[in-house]
């Protein structure tokens, strides 16, 4: 499991709270979706945060809001990852839709980046979409996003472990009906150990059983989800 | 249940143990000040236990309070995924059992006995439990294998702990304490309390329970080669990382 040290150069604010810029190795990459575990030694913190790039270049690493308060601009990190399972967009996508239900989307950033590499269209269900974003990407309300899977040949949404078990409800597709389209969530909840301990906490209920979100995750197919 | 039975000796060839690093070792182990002595497991139960509801990881000023439900496949599971594992692991293994009933104790015990490089049991008795309940739990663990008590260090005694001697336990584990504090809807969440924020209290009660001359393992609050060290002076027979590990070591 790769670990590096670190520097977070440059803080940065935006809607959804401190992000920044981290240093990495040049040849780190990270598929969109997957996570690393940062920690100040400095600080002496007991814990580690997950960190999401929201775009990558080589040996810098752009970091989706929030990071934690007590870190600064010059403050070396220790990093390990990339962890987890990452988006899998079809390389045959053409419309793609993607919906923050709880924050800015930041999160998505890297998906929409490859989406648009291959030639899809690209539409962001958001209510406070990052400053970030491209052009070519088409900002909607979250109220439409009960539209997207009709249009869409892959969807991805970010949701909470609570909020994972009702996609269906918030896609206004029924228990029985087939989602039109294939896609995947990125769920977001605490991963303290990163998959070394299994201690428990992001556990998901899918259809095959419990899974961990830092190590079976934290990007899971809509239709392992479990609707309740 | 009799009283004054004698005692298995524990061993280990190092003061540092491996906790809080799932159910197997990984093939690459953690790097200590010096290597581990043995690798307790994961709480495992005798049947599999699901996640708890209203699970959270907190922070809080010098820790961090983890609520789970100790969510874990059961025993049977866990001996047919990793019990190859264990037999081929570099260190002696320790099963960290959460037995509900002396029933479940003893059912488990018998489980892992003969086991190969399995050389001990770490038995967690239900909080809930009254003393004598929870001392009925632990003596039906006793078998083959060295048996180590282990409590959260805010629910220990020293009186709780001569009485452990006199059933032939071992070793005392002393683990995460129990904690609440308030989620982001303002509900209090009680779970369990991990951070070098409690090195002051393990050094305390390692100091007092060191006197009723069990081995007493310091189960929580070191998050550094210092801390261990400290608590290794202070009397502890051995101690363990636990979620220090948990952090990237670059």
């Amino acid at each position: 499991m790769a670990e590096f040290e670190s520097v977070l150069t440059e803080v940065t604010l935006s809607t959804g709270g401190m992000g920044g810029i981290l240093t990495c190795p040049t040849r780190l990459q990270v598929q969109p979706g997957q996570y690393l575990l940062g920690y100040a030694p400095e600080l002496n913190e007991p814990r580690t945060t997950a960190l999401f790039p929201v775009a990558i270049q080589p040996g810098a690493l752009r970091l989706a809001a929030p990071l934690p308060q007590t870190w600064a601009a010059g403050m070396p990190l220790l990093v390990r990852g990339p962890l987890g399972r990452g988006f899998t967009l079809p390389a045959q996508a053409r419309r793609v839709a993607l919906a923050a239900l709880n924050g800015s989307a930041e999160r998505l950033t890297p998906l929409m980046t490859t989406a648009l590499a291959q030639g899809a269209a690209v539409v962001l269900f958001s209510g406070s979409p990052p400053a970030s974003v491209s052009d070519e990407v088409e900002i909607l309300p979250l109220e439409q996003l009960p539209e997207a899977p009709a249009w869409a040949d892959y969807l991805a949404l970010e949701l909470t472990p609570t909020q994972a078990g009702n996609w269906r409800k918030l896609l206004a597709i029924r228990p029985t009906q087939p989602c039109p389209c294939s896609g995947e969530a990125l769920i977001i909840t605490d991963m303290p150990c990163g998959g070394l301990a299994e201690c428990g906490v992001c556990a998901v209920e899918t259809r095959l059983g419990w899974r961990l979100a830092c190590k079976d995750g934290p990007v899971f197919p809509l239709s392992e989800l479990e609707a309740r | 249940m009799s009283d004054n039975l004698p005692r298995q000796d524990l061993y280990s060839r190092s003061k540092w143990l491996i906790s809080g690093l799932g159910f197997a070792p990984q093939a690459a182990l953690p790097a200590l000040p010096e290597p581990p002595g043995a690798f307790i497991t994961a709480p495992i139960s005798l049947s599999a236990r699901t996640p708890a509801e209203s699970r959270a990881c907190l922070n809080y000023p010098g820790g961090f309070l983890l609520h789970t439900g100790l969510p874990n496949p059961g025993l049977r599971a866990v001996l047919k995924h990793y019990a190859a594992r264990w037999e081929r692991a570099e260190l002696p293994i320790w099963p960290h059992l959460i037995p509900a009933t002396p029933d479940e104790a003893d059912r488990m015990g018998r489980l892992l006995e003969g086991r190969e490089n399995v050389t001990a049991l770490v038995i967690s008795p239900p909080p809930h439990l009254k003393d004598r309940e929870q001392m009925d739990v632990l003596a039906a663990a006793r078998g083959e294998l060295p048996i180590i008590a282990e409590m959260p260090l805010s629910g220990i005694s020293a009186a709780w702990v001569e009485t452990l001697a006199g059933l032939g336990i071992s070793a005392v584990l002393l683990g995460a304490p129990r904690g609440c504090l308030p989620n982001g809807e303002g509900k209090l969440v009680s779970g369990r309390l991990y951070g070098p924020g409690l090195l002051p209290q393990m050094l305390e009660v390692v100091r007092a329970v060191k006197r009723t001359g069990l081995p007493v393992i310091a189960g929580a609050g070191a998050f550094s080669k210092s801390d261990g060290l400290a608590l290794l002076a202070a009397g502890a027979w051995a101690v363990t990382m636990d979620a220090a590990l948990w952090r990237p070591a670059a």
